[in-house]
C-alpha cells in the first residue's frame, strides 16, 4: 500500500500551516481548538484522496498535493480592486474576504434589519460562542471528504450569517472571496456558517475569483442550517483563474417544511470541484440544486451532489448542465439516498451535457439508493452535441458557424440562468458569451446584450 | 373467485419446486484447490497440454488476486479450500443416444420440466444439458452438423476442435480478467461450445440447462460461442439448483464472439436456489459474461431474467469494436426475501456508429436488494455512437432496497448518450383498479409485474417467456400483504 500521509513530502507544509493558523484562533473558546485538532487528525490519517477512492476516481488531486502551497499572506486591497466583483447595482450587505481573511474596511456588514447579523467568524465567536457551538464545524462533521477535514483544520476565517425567527431579508447577502498572489503558490481556507432560524428567509450570493494569475488553492466550506419553515437560496459564481484550484463544499441541513436551493455556476480553475450535500431532516423539507459548469482549455471541473432523504415526505429536484470544450474534462456525480422509512420521498435529478470537442471528456454518474418503498424517484443523464439542423437553420439566417454554435450553446445554458437574480444572470451571460468562440457575434444576435 | 383463491393458496404453498437431489453416483475430486487438483481435472478430461498450461497460468495468477468486495452485496467469506472443484456423474462410457443415459438423470430433467425426449420430438430445441460438470447428452447434433454448426460440450470441443478453442478461448474474457473469471479459468469443468460457420443461420434455438446437483460443489462452467461472418445464432440458458442450507458458489464465464455481420442472441433464465425466507442458503452467482462485436455490422444481444440465487453479481457486457455494431441488454432482476442482485451491463463503444440499448427492470420485495450497475463508455474512436439506457425499479415492501449506479464516460463529441431511471412503488391505483374488477391481489400484483417486465420478456424466445412469467409469479409469492 501507499505510504501514510505523515511520511509524505506534502505533510510538513500542511502541518506547519495547521500550527500557524492555530494562532488565529487563540482567543476562540476551547471547543474550537478541540474541533480543529479533531479535523487535523482526520485529515492527517487519510491525507489526500487516492485515485482508488470512488469519490475521486475521475478527479486526481495529485497536482494539489505536489504543489508546495503556503498559507496566503494577509493582503490589503483598496476598494477600487474589489468593486469590479460587486455586481453592478448591488446595494445589499457585503462581506469581502481576501486570501482567506475578512476585510472589514471593504465590507458592508451593517445595515441589516434587527434580528439579522452578518459578521466575521472571529467576532462571532467572541460575541456569541454558545450560539455557534451547536453548528460550527458540526453540520459537516460527518463528511468523509478529506478536504472537509482539511478545511476544519486550516480555516482562517469566514462569515457568520444568522437570521432570527421570522426575519426575511429582501436583499441578497454577498460573500466575496478574492485570492491574490503571483509568485508563490498560496492556499486559503474559508469556512462560512449560515443559521436561518424558523420562518426566516435569505438569499446568499457567493462569488469567488482570483486577482492576478497566480497558482492558488482555495478550499471553501459553507455550513447552512435551515430552520423550520425557513428558506435559504444560495447562489454561487466561481470565476477563478485557469491556474487556480478551487474546491468547495456546501453542506445544508433542512428542518421541517424548510426549503433550500443552490445554484452554482462553476467556470474557473484548472481543477474545480463543488460538493453539495443536503440533508432533508424534517418532514416537508425540500431542496432544489441546480448548476452550470463550463470547462475548456485544460480545465477539469467536478460536481458531486448528495441528497439524504432522511424522514418521510421530503422532496428534491436537481438540474445540472455542463458545457465541455477544448481538452477539458467534466465530472458529475449525483447521489440521492432515501433512507429506510423515509416514505413519500419525491426526488428528481437531471444532468445534461454538451460535449463540444473531440479532446474533451464527460463522466457522469447519477445514483439512486433507495431503502423505502413508497417513493417517486428518477434521474436522467444525457451527453450530446449541438443539433446540426439547428446550426444549419441559424446559418441560413446569416450567422456564421461559430456564432450559430455560440448562440445554441448559450440557449442550452440559458435554462440554468433563469430565475437567478438579475445581476448574477448578467454576469453569467457575459462570461458565457466571452468564453464561447463566436460569442461576440452571438451577443449581437441576441440584441438584448 | 374461489378458483382464484385456491390458486393463490396453491401459489403460496409453493416453495422452491426444483429443490430435489438426484441420487446419482458422482465421480468427484477431493475438496480444495491446488495445482494437483487442476492437473487432475485436466487429466480426467483428457485435455491437451496447452489447456493445462492455460489453467495453471490462470491459477498462479489467481493466487495473487484478492477477492473483490466493491459490490453492495453482503455475504459470509467464501472458503475456496472447502469446495469440490470437479464432480461428474459416473458413467461407463459416453452415451451415444438418449436411451443410454442414466434414467435417474433423465427423471431429474423431467422434474425440471425439460424432458429431453419430448423436447427432441416436439419442441425442436437442441439441448446441451450440463449435469454438474459434464455434459450428459447433446441432442439434435446430427442435424446441426449438416450445416457445419458445432454445438457440443466444452470438453468435447477441446478434444475435437482444439484449434477453434485455442483461437477463441480467453479472447473476450482473458484468464486474468477478474478474481472469479480467473478462478473459473483455472478450474472450469465443462460448458457449451458453439461455432456457427460463415453465412449460416442456425435453424433452431440452442439451449443448455445447467444444474448444480452434488453437495458442496461449485459450478464453474465456461461457454464459448463464436458466430463467424454473417452467421446468426440464438442461445438459451436456464439454471436451477437443489435446495441446500449452505451456500454454493457458481462462477461461470461466458464468451461471445461475433465476427463481421454476425448476430448472437443470448438469453438466460436464472433460477438458482435463492435461499429460504430467512436468507439461509442459496447460490452465490458470480458470473462474468462478455460479448465481443469484433466485426463490422455485428450484433450481440443479452436478455436475462434473474429470479434465483442468494446473490447475483454479473454484468453481461458488449465490446462494440466493429463499426456499426450493435449491443443490447434486456434484463429483469427480482430480489425477494433476502436475495441480493447486483447486475447491469457494460457497453464499450470503440467502433464508429456503434449503438447500444440497455433496458433494465429491477423488482425488489421483502428484504431483497436490487442494484443496477452499468457503464456506458464511448471512446474517442466511436464517432456517431449512440446509447439509450432505461432502468426502472419497482418496490414492494418497506424493507427492500433498490439502487441505480450508472456510469457514463464519453470522449467523442459526436456521440449521443441518454440515461433515464425511475424508482417507484407498485402502483396503488393500478392494484385498486384490478381488485375493484374482482381480481385477487396476488394475481393483480403478478399482472402488474408482468406488465412492468413486458418489454424485456418480449425479447425472450417464446417458451422462455412463458417460463419467465411463471417464475416471476412463484418467486414473488408472499411479497404482498
Amino acid at each position: 500500500m501507499s505510504l501514510s500521509f505523515e511520511s509524505r513530502p506534502a505533510y510538513l507544509p500542511y502541518r506547519e500551516a495547521f500550527d500557524q493558523t492555530g494562532r488565529l484562533w487563540d482567543d476562540a473558546p476551547a471547543w474550537v481548538a478541540a474541533r480543529r485538532e479533531e479535523a487535523w487528525n482526520r485529515f492527517s490519517a487519510v491525507g489526500f484522496p487516492s485515485p482508488r477512492d470512488e469519490e475521486w476516481k475521475y478527479t486526481p488531486t495529485s497536482a494539489i498535493e505536489q504543489t508546495a502551497f503556503r498559507p496566503a499572506p494577509e493582503t490589503l486591497l483598496v476598494l477600487r480592486q474589489v468593486e469590479p466583483f460587486i455586481p453592478f447595482g448591488f446595494s445589499g450587505p457585503v462581506a469581502v474576504f481576501v486570501n482567506g481573511r475578512l476585510q472589514p474596511a471593504l465590507s458592508r456588514l451593517g445595515g441589516l434589519p434587527e434580528g439579522a447579523t452578518l459578521v466575521g467568524l472571529h467576532s462571532a465567536l467572541a460575541l456569541w460562542p454558545e450560539e455557534l457551538e451547536p453548528n460550527l464545524m458540526r453540520l459537516a462533521a460527518d463528511e468523509d471528504n478529506p478536504f472537509a477535514a482539511l478545511n476544519g483544520a486550516l480555516a482562517e476565517d469566514g462569515a457568520y450569517l444568522r437570521l432570527r425567527q421570522g426575519i426575511e431579508l429582501d436583499q441578497p447577502v454577498l460573500l466575496l472571496h478574492l485570492t491574490a498572489g503571483n509568485h508563490v503558490p498560496v492556499m486559503a481556507h474559508l469556512r462560512h456558517l449560515v443559521v436561518a432560524e424558523a420562518g426566516s428567509r435569505v438569499t446568499l450570493l457567493a462569488r469567488q475569483a482570483s486577482l492576478g494569475d497566480g497558482v492558488h488553492f482555495v478550499d471553501t466550506l459553507t455550513e447552512v442550517a435551515v430552520g423550520e419553515g425557513a428558506a435559504v437560496d444560495y447562489l454561487k459564481l466561481q470565476e477563478e483563474s485557469p491556474r487556480a484550484y478551487p474546491l468547495a463544499q456546501l453542506r445544508a441541513r433542512v428542518e421541517k417544511d424548510g426549503r433550500f436551493s443552490s445554484r452554482i455556476f462553476s467556470f474557473g480553475g484548472q481543477l474545480a470541484r463543488e460538493d453539495v450535500h443536503v440533508e432533508l431532516a424534517g418532514s416537508g423539507a425540500s431542496c432544489q440544486l441546480d448548476g452550470l459548469y463550463l470547462a475548456d482549455g485544460h480545465q477539469h471541473t467536478d460536481t458531486h451532489t448528495r441528497i439524504d432523504h432522511r424522514v418521510p415526505a421530503t422532496s428534491s429536484r436537481q438540474t445540472y448542465k455542463g458545457i465541455v470544450a477544448g481538452r477539458a474534462r467534466a465530472v458529475f456525480k449525483g447521489r440521492v439516498l432515501v433512507e429506510r422509512d423515509a416514505q413519500q420521498a419525491d426526488a428528481r435529478q437531471a444532468n445534461h451535457n454538451l460535449l463540444l470537442s473531440p479532446e474533451a471528456e464527460i463522466d457522469t454518474t447519477p445514483q439512486l439508493e433507495i431503502y423505502a418503498d413508497d417513493v417517486k424517484c428518477s434521474h436522467g443523464a444525457t451527453v450530446g452535441q449541438l443539433d446540426e439542423k439547428q446550426v444549419f437553420y441559424l446559418r441560413s439566417r446569416g450567422l456564421d458557424d461559430a456564432a450559430a454554435r455560440a448562440a445554441l450553446t448559450y440557449a442550452f445554458a440559458a435554462g440554468a440562468m433563469e430565475g437567478a437574480i438579475p445581476c448574477v444572470r448578467e454576469a453569467v451571460a457575459a462570461t458565457l458569451l466571452e468564453r464561447l468562440p463566436g460569442g461576440e457575434l452571438a451577443r449581437e444576435f441576441f440584441h438584448e446584450f | 373467485m374461489s378458483d382464484s383463491v385456491q390458486q393463490v393458496e396453491q401459489l403460496v404453498g409453493q416453495e422452491y419446486r426444483w429443490g430435489f437431489v438426484s441420487p446419482v453416483e458422482a465421480d468427484t475430486v477431493p475438496k480444495g484447490l491446488d495445482e494437483d487438483v487442476i492437473r487432475l481435472i485436466s487429466a480426467k478430461k483428457q485435455e491437451p497440454d496447452f489447456l493445462l498450461q492455460w489453467r495453471l497460468d490462470a491459477y498462479r495468477h489467481w493466487l495473487g488476486l484478492a477477492e473483490p468486495h466493491w459490490s453492495s452485496a453482503h455475504y459470509a467469506p467464501i472458503d475456496y479450500q472447502d469446495i469440490i472443484y470437479y464432480s461428474a456423474p459416473k458413467t461407463q462410457d459416453r452415451p451415444k443416444s438418449l436411451d443410454e443415459v442414466d434414467p435417474e438423470l433423465l427423471r431429474t430433467y423431467d422434474k425440471l420440466g425439460i424432458p429431453l425426449k419430448e423436447q427432441e420430438l416436439l419442441a425442436g430445441v437442441a439441448v446441451d444439458a450440463v449435469f454438474d460438470s459434464v455434459s450428459v447428452a447433446t441432442t439434435f447434433k446430427a442435424q446441426l452438423k449438416k450445416l457445419g454448426i458445432i454445438f457440443c460440450s466444452f470438453s468435447e470441443a477441446v478434444r475435437e476442435h482444439p484449434d477453434l478453442v485455442r483461437q477463441y478461448l480467453g479472447s473476450v474474457v482473458p484468464p486474468g480478467d477478474n478474481f472469479f473469471a480467473t478462478l473459473n479459468s483455472a478450474v472450469f469443468s465443462d460448458g457449451s461450445f458453439v461455432y456457427v460457420p460463415k453465412g449460416v443461420r442456425c435453424p433452431m434455438e440452442l439451449s443448455t440447462y445447467f444444474r448444480i446437483n452434488a453437495r458442496a460443489t461449485g459450478q464453474f462452467e465456461r461457454t464459448l460461442i463464436v458466430a463467424d461472418e454473417g452467421a446468426t445464432v440464438s442461445y438459451l440458458e436456464g439454471c436451477t439448483a437443489p435446495m441446500r442450507d449452505e451456500h454454493q458458489l457458481h462462477a461461470a464465464v461466458v464468451e461471445l464472439v461475433a465476427l463481421e455481420g454476425a448476430t448472437i442472441k443470448y438469453s438466460t433464465v436464472q433460477n438458482w436456489y435463492p435461499g429460504d425466507k430467512e436468507g439461509k442458503g442459496g447460490i452465490y452467482n458470480f458470473v462474468t459474461k462478455r460479448g465481443d462485436c469484433r466485426g463490422a455490422n455485428s450484433k450481440i444481444s443479452w436478455t436475462q431474467v434473474e429470479t434465483g440465487s442468494a446473490i447475483t453479481w454479473k454484468y453481461p457486457s458488449v465490446i462494440l469494436r466493429g463499426d456499426n455494431s450493435v449491443g443490447e441488454f434486456y434484463s429483469v432482476a427480482l430480489a425477494n426475501h433476502f436475495q441480493q442482485a447486483d447486475t447491469g451491463t457494460k457497453m464499450v463503444h470503440i467502433g464508429r456508429n456503434t449503438r447500444s440499448t440497455i433496458l433494465s427492470k429491477g423488482i425488489s420485495a421483502g428484504h431483497g436488494s436490487n442494484a443496477y450497475r452499468g457503464l456506458v463508455k464511448v471512446l474517442k474512436s466511436a464517432h456517431g455512437a449512440r446509447n439509450y439506457t432505461q432502468c426502472d425499479s419497482l418496490l414492494m415492501g418497506d424493507r427492500c432496497a433498490a439502487h441505480t449506479f450508472p456510469v457514463i464516460e464519453v470522449k467523442n463529441p459526436a456521440a449521443g448518450v441518454e440515461h433515464e431511471a425511475s424508482t417507484s412503488k407498485i402502483g396503488e391505483d393500478q392494484l385498486f383498479y384490478c381488485k375493484q374488477r374482482g381480481i385477487a391481489e396476488e394475481d393483480a400484483v403478478s399482472m402488474i409485474v408482468n406488465g412492468f417486465c413486458k418489454e424485456v420478456f418480449k425479447e425472450l424466445p417464446m417458451e422462455f417467456a412463458v417460463e419467465a412469467q411463471k417464475l416471476l409469479q412463484v418467486s414473488l409469492e408472499g411479497a404482498i400483504g
